[in-house]
């Protein structure tokens, strides 16, 4: 049986969702068919809107529909001198639930990655360096992931910043919170012994 | 198919579908090798970190085509952590290697110098004789070995005081005339005996370029841009 072109566009853009097959897309348009058109149309809205207005933040990249984001508009963050660097804007919001950070972000979308033809123009390291030559940046934090890629975009960056004299920091890792040491796998110890600290 | 277990490297890896890895490995016993990793992605799995470039994996795969599913892993060693231009370097090595290797030919030779190099980029070594040995080594095991002591055409031996240029597939031909891109007799014989100045450093990175460029292709190295702007 073949569906209504309107109902198989439907079924065919729905599978645009990440983890969305054809068996879901079918159940999802049906839902929404049969039980929630008010819902489905909302949806419609919000998206359009949002694909049409959010773009990147001027200053940090990440995304947002103004010119500025919120956190980047703050005054009070953008005097901190502190400037925090993270792979996504994912990223961003974990930092942000923990309120422990207070200055302002730079988001990379990404980490630097030959095998992928990933490299330092591609992830906006020229408009990070433009940021560290023209803000008053006190401290810069790499919290790349602790990746092999991750580790290597931190240190192109620190690189950046010791020609400017700015001091970076990168993010420890090690035990999680709550963690047994028996199940941890070896590299994460590793850099945990290494990481150790004084008390 | 089981095809045993296998010693190896991560060289690159990218994530496919929700949990999973596509990764491109260089083993002792198979060379370079695709494989999928399945649910390795998901939080609980102890295996993302083991699944990362420079740390010595011992592998099991199944398969009968191209591209194999990982059955298990462990850890077969201590990962080499790489600080500074030694990853960058290593990140070079890695991509060297998944653009010239053909896939599923073992190179046992260049399988035990990448473990070396590894360790000796570790150690803090100096960085361009490593990456040069690893070079003309990757090129004579791929089958274009260059001749350090005899001229290509003549097979007369190379003198000291001469100049050569370098033909791609030949070998070196002398020159009588100045040209642009030359070499000097006595430095080419000083990377044949893997003597290493900077003047003999400085010939074999340019020739190792122009080798290795026709096998590259027209898409440049990317890792080169990390050294060039970092520096």
């Amino acid at each position: 049986m073949k569906f209504s072109p309107l109902l198989s566009d439907l079924i065919k853009t729905l599978k645009y969702l990440p983890g969305v097959g054809q068996k879901t897309a079918q159940r999802m348009a049906f839902q929404l068919l049969e039980r929630n058109r008010g819902g489905a149309l909302e949806l419609s809205t919000a998206l359009r809107n949002a694909m049409e207005h959010i773009q990147h933040c001027q200053q940090c990249r990440t995304f947002t529909e103004d010119k500025l984001c919120d956190i980047c508009a703050n005054p009070a963050r953008q005097s901190s001198g502190m400037l925090c660097v993270v792979e996504s804007p994912q990223d961003v919001m974990a930092i942000e639930q923990t309120s422990q950070f207070n200055g302002l972000y730079f988001v990379l979308m990404g980490h630097l990655s030959p095998i992928d033809g990933i490299g330092p123009s591609d992830i906006g390291l020229d408009k990070l360096g433009e940021i560290l030559d023209g803000e008053e940046i006190k401290e810069v934090i790499l919290a790349t992931n602790p990746t092999v890629e991750g580790e290597a975009t931190a240190h192109y960056i620190g690189q950046l910043c010791r020609a400017r004299q700015i001091k970076a920091s990168r993010i420890a890792h090690g035990v999680p919170v709550g963690g047994e040491l028996e199940y941890l796998d070896g590299s994460t110890l590793s850099h945990a012994f290494s990481g150790r600290r004084e008390l | 198919m089981n095809s045993g277990l296998c010693q190896a490297f991560v060289l690159h890896r990218r994530p496919y579908r929700e949990t999973s890895f596509l990764v491109d490995i260089f083993s002792a016993e198979q060379g370079r090798q695709s494989l999928v990793a399945k649910g390795v992605r998901s939080a609980k799995s102890a295996n993302r970190s083991l699944l990362q470039p420079f740390q010595p994996i011992e592998l099991c795969l199944v398969g009968k085509h191209e591209l194999k599913t990982l059955r298990s892993v462990e850890s077969a060693g201590q990962h080499f952590q790489l600080q500074g231009n030694a990853l960058f370097c290593g990140l070079y090595l890695n991509e060297l290697l998944q653009r010239l290797l053909p896939s599923e030919l073992p190179f046992p030779a260049l399988f035990h110098a990448y473990q070396q190099c590894l360790q000796q980029l570790c150690a803090g070594e100096a960085i361009e004789p490593i990456l040069r040995e690893y070079e003309l080594l990757l090129l004579s095991q791929l089958g274009y070995e260059l001749d350090f002591v005899n001229e290509a055409e003549s097979g007369a031996p190379i003198e000291p005081l001469q100049r050569y240029r370098f033909e791609h597939e030949m070998g070196f031909v002398r020159v009588l005339h100045n040209a642009p891109v030359c070499f000097e007799g006595d430095q080419l014989l000083a990377i044949g005996r893997a003597d290493w100045h900077p003047q003999s450093l400085k010939a074999a990175k340019l020739l190792t370029r122009l080798a290795l460029r026709p096998l590259l292709g027209d898409k440049p190295l990317k890792s080169r841009e990390l050294f060039i702007s970092g520096q």
